[in-house]
C-alpha cells in the first residue's frame, strides 16, 4: 500500500485555490502570494528550531481555516471581476449607440419609406437604456474604489445592470428589425456596413451576457 | 488580544507598518506582531485579502519585485494611504480619549479632579 504524505502548506494552498472563483490573473497572483507567505512562515519557525513538519503545521494553523479565510479572498476577486465588467459595459453600450448611429446616418439617403413611429420609440428606448447602463457602470466603478462599499453587493449590481442592459437593448434591436423586416432588408442591401454591424452587435451582446453571468457567479461564490 | 477586536482596525494597522518602508506580506505580518509585542493574535490569512482591499482603494500599491533573491509582492503606501492613515490616527486618538474618560474608575476620576 502506498501512502502519500502531502505537505500541510501545499495542501492548504491547494484547498484555497480549489474554492476561489474569479479573474485568473488576480487569483493566481493571490495564491502565489499566500504560498510565498506560508513558506516564509515555515522558514521563520524552522529558524526558531522546529522541524519542517511542525513548522509547516504551525504556519498553516496561524493562517487560519480555509472556510473562514477564503470568503475574504473571494470578496476581493468579486471586486476585481465587477470592475472589469463595469469598464466593459461603460464602453460597450455607448459604443453600440454611436456605431449604429453612424450606420444609420451613412444609409440615410437609401430610405424610401418614412421611419415608423414604433421604430422611433424603440430607438429612443434603446439609446436611453444604453446611456443609463453606462451611467450606472460609472457609479458602480467609482463605488468599487471605496474600501467600505460591500464588494459582493457592488459586483452583483454590476452583473444585474449588464444583464438588464443586454436584454433591453438586444430585444429592442430585434423587435425593431422584425417589425419592419422589409425596410431592414432594404437597408442591409443598400448599406455595406449594416450586416457587419449586426454581426458585431450580436457578438458584443454575447460577450456582455457571458460577462454578466460570470460576474454574478463570482459575486455569489463561497 | 481577540481577533474580533482587531478586525475593524486591521486596515489602519497595516497602513501604519508600511509608513516607514515598503514590505511584502509576511514582513507585514512580522511587523504587526513585533510592534504589538506578540499580542496581536489574528489569523495571518486575513492580512492578504486586507492588502488587496487597501490596494483596490488605492491606499497601497502592490508590485512583484525581487527581494533577497526571491520574487515577492511588495506593498508601498500611496499618498492617499498616508492621508487615510493620518485620518485613522486622529479618529483613534479621539475614540480612545472618550473611552478612557468613560471607563476610568469613578474614584480615580474624582481624585484626579
Amino acid at each position: 500500500m502506498t501512502v502519500t504524505v502531502t505537505d500541510p502548506v501545499t495542501a492548504h494552498v491547494a484547498e484555497l485555490e480549489r474554492v476561489l472563483r474569479g479573474p485568473g490573473r488576480v487569483r493566481r497572483s493571490m495564491i502565489r502570494e499566500v504560498r510565498d507567505g506560508l513558506h516564509d512562515a515555515v522558514a521563520a519557525y524552522r529558524d526558531g528550531g522546529l522541524d519542517h513538519e511542525r513548522a509547516a503545521r504551525r504556519a498553516v494553523r496561524d493562517f487560519g481555516p480555509i472556510r473562514e479565510i477564503a470568503p475574504q479572498f473571494q470578496a476581493e476577486l468579486a471586486a476585481r471581476q465587477g470592475r472589469w465588467t463595469a469598464v466593459l459595459i461603460m464602453v460597450v453600450f455607448p459604443g453600440m449607440v454611436l456605431g449604429w448611429d453612424l450606420v444609420w446616418r451613412s444609409s440615410a439617403g437609401a430610405h424610401v419609406e418614412p421611419t415608423p413611429l414604433l421604430t422611433l420609440v424603440l430607438a429612443r428606448v434603446q439609446d436611453a437604456s444604453a446611456m443609463l447602463v453606462a451611467a450606472a457602470a460609472v457609479a458602480l466603478l467609482a463605488a468599487s474604489f471605496h474600501r467600505t462599499a460591500p464588494p459582493r453587493l457592488v459586483t452583483s449590481l454590476v452583473g444585474m445592470v449588464a444583464c438588464a442592459g443586454a436584454v433591453v437593448c438586444g430585444s429592442t434591436g430585434v423587435v425593431m428589425n422584425l417589425f419592419k423586416a422589409p425596410s431592414a432588408a432594404e437597408m442591409a442591401a443598400a448599406n455595406q456596413y449594416t450586416v457587419p454591424a449586426a454581426v458585431v452587435s450580436g457578438l458584443v451582446f454575447t460577450v456582455v451576457i457571458w460577462s454578466a453571468v460570470r460576474t454574478l457567479r463570482v459575486a455569489r461564490a463561497i | 488580544m481577540r481577533p474580533d477586536a482587531v478586525r475593524g482596525h486591521l486596515d489602519g494597522l497595516i497602513l501604519a507598518v508600511l509608513e516607514d518602508e515598503p514590505r511584502h506580506g509576511y514582513a507585514i505580518i512580522e511587523a504587526l506582531q513585533a510592534r504589538s509585542g506578540g499580542a496581536l493574535d489574528l489569523p495571518t490569512g486575513t492580512v492578504y485579502p486586507a492588502l488587496r482591499r487597501l490596494e483596490r482603494a488605492a491606499l497601497l500599491s502592490g508590485t512583484w519585485s525581487t527581494v533577497a533573491g526571491r520574487e515577492r509582492r511588495t506593498y508601498t503606501l500611496t499618498r492617499a494611504g498616508r492621508h487615510a492613515l493620518a485620518g485613522q490616527r486622529a479618529e483613534w486618538h479621539e475614540f480612545s480619549a472618550v473611552m478612557d474618560a468613560v471607563l476610568r474608575p469613578v474614584r480615580a476620576a474624582g481624585e484626579a479632579s
